[in-house]
């Protein structure tokens, strides 16, 4: 039998987002919970080592503290249904299935990274430009190791810078966008350059590293690790010994838990009014769920959130303009961005027939008939059907075949079988 | 707060880590190459190191966890390769 949990405001998330809207909440007198699969709060960007959270972490920690939230990481929200006038989650953690009941619910879902494959990406050492990003802010050590960081956005500077800081022997950024939409990247700093450097991450650390717009990655090879990429600029080919590539295209909203409490989407987003309400009564959505568009953004969308969870959310008050100002700031740069770094045609090419697209269930490209459509490829291959569940090979099932996105299921993440069979009460 | 070193064992083998460390970081800094292996024999290793992909698969005291998502403890026994 699993316990439930009643509190005012479940917040799903706890990166800035998530905690932005915690703190809110409670420093209304609400009773709060956090919840987050990570087992330390700070979301992807204030990732860190054991007490060494980055000042903005550390300000909402203490606000969390003090307004008595209950954060519990390694928490995996596996479904969520409507009971008795409110919203009950299950979740799943080390010490069991725990339910929580909720009349209001923060979705802070965050986003994930969005990959484009091609020959050796399933290599151990072939990583995601976050993914390795993550595992640096966990403390990885590259000990002179030669790395390349590749891919697409505005992420792989700041990656690359971390990989210096990190020990590592930066080969290259390879952008595959080519310089005049790099270039559109200018009148954004221009504008007001520091909140912009800020906003995107960037540091000055990254200035006179090898950044290559027009590059990209076309194999990744190694007898049981990545030892060399080939990378090309679609006219010269270049192999380059390398023990790391860190490879991301960009990111994608975590939308599986909005979607399958029927929460309406614009586009790949979650869709939200001014008071970052979804379409369902209750639940309000806050930072890239939203669609990316970074920390900034993140931040007052949480407040926004857990004010409006709270019934305090005051949209002609000061505050209220001011965190309007920032939301609408800080979106319309995410806006911007996104046009800047489209994926380039050459790189659907690159996966060979025996190039794996679902890295679950180890399903080939060429095992994919192009006229199925998502359903299909599905019950044909098991595309999709692992433990990740389609949120790697969904995006790119879209990208390479045009799949829409299938329906939700649950559990919506891998959970033990008695998590799911213990009865709710 | 100062990291403790812990002691874990990696398929029996003993190895040190700090605790509260992630266990993924933990695992590749000591040269871990196959995390799971595939459902067709392809060793693998962490590409998210977010918890989506599920690629840092191994057991941790009999529970399949996600490496990038479980802290080092003290005397934790875990099996790769599953």
């Amino acid at each position: 039998m699993s316990e439930v949990a009643r509190v005012d405001l479940a917040v799903v998330g706890a990166g800035p987002a998530g905690m932005a809207a915690a703190a809110a909440a409670a420093a209304q007198g609400r009773r709060v919970w956090v919840l987050d699969e990570g087992f330390r709060p700070g979301g992807q960007i204030w990732r860190h080592r054991p007490g060494e959270a980055p000042p903005g972490a550390r300000r909402l920690l203490a606000a969390l503290a003090a307004g008595g939230v209950q954060v519990l990481g390694g928490a995996s929200v596996f479904d969520a249904w409507r009971q008795d006038r409110a919203w009950r989650l299950a979740v799943s953690t080390a010490r069991g299935r725990l339910d929580l009941e909720a009349p209001a619910l923060v979705l802070a879902c965050g986003a994930r990274e969005r990959f484009a494959p091609f020959p050796g990406w399933t290599l151990p050492g072939v990583l995601g430009a976050g993914g390795g990003q993550a595992l640096l802010k966990e403390g990885l050590d590259l000990a002179g190791d030669p790395v390349l960081v590749a891919g697409s956005g505005p992420l792989l500077l700041p990656v690359a810078a971390a990989v210096r800081r990190h020990g590592g022997r930066l080969l290259g950024i390879l952008e595959q966008a080519p310089w005049r939409r790099v270039l559109g990247l200018a009148p954004l700093l221009a504008t007001r350059p520091a909140k912009a450097l800020q906003a995107l991450g960037l540091g000055w650390a990254t200035l006179g590293s090898p950044y290559r717009p027009g590059w990209w990655v076309a194999e990744a090879a190694g007898a049981g690790r990545l030892e060399q990429v080939r990378v090309t600029d679609g006219r010269e080919a270049r192999l380059l010994p390398c023990r790391w590539l860190f490879c991301g295209f960009g990111l994608v909203p975590n939308l599986e838990l909005g979607r399958h409490l029927g929460c309406a989407l614009a586009g790949e987003a979650l869709e939200v009014d001014g008071a970052q309400g979804t379409s369902q009564e209750g639940i309000y959505a806050a930072g890239e769920v939203c669609g990316i568009a970074g920390l900034e953004a993140a931040l007052a969308e949480g407040r926004i959130a857990g004010l409006a969870a709270a019934g305090a959310w005051d949209p002609d008050s000061q505050e209220g303009r001011r965190l309007a100002r920032d939301r609408g700031r800080a979106r319309a740069m995410g806006r911007r961005l996104e046009g800047l770094f489209t994926l380039r045609d050459e790189l659907l090419a690159l996966p060979r027939p025996d190039t794996l697209v679902c890295r679950c269930e180890d399903v080939p490209f060429g095992a994919i008939d192009p006229a199925w459509d998502a359903r299909e490829t599905k019950l044909c291959t098991r595309a999709g059907m692992g433990p990740c569940q389609g949120r790697v090979c969904g995006p790119i099932l879209a990208w390479h075949f045009g799949h829409r996105l299938d329906t939700v299921r649950v559990p919506l993440k891998a959970v033990p079988l008695e998590h799911l069979a213990s009865p709710g009460p | 707060m100062p990291e403790r070193p812990c002691t874990l064992r990696v398929d029996g083998q003993p190895l040190e880590g700090p605790a509260g460390a992630s266990l993924a970081v933990t695992l590749l800094q000591a040269g871990c190459t196959r995390f799971r292996s595939s459902c067709t024999g392809q060793d693998r290793a962490p590409l998210c190191g977010m918890g989506t992909c599920y690629e840092c698969q191994v057991r941790v005291d009999g529970r399949l966890v996600r490496a990038c998502l479980e802290p080092v403890r003290d005397g934790m026994e875990v099996r790769t390769h599953e």
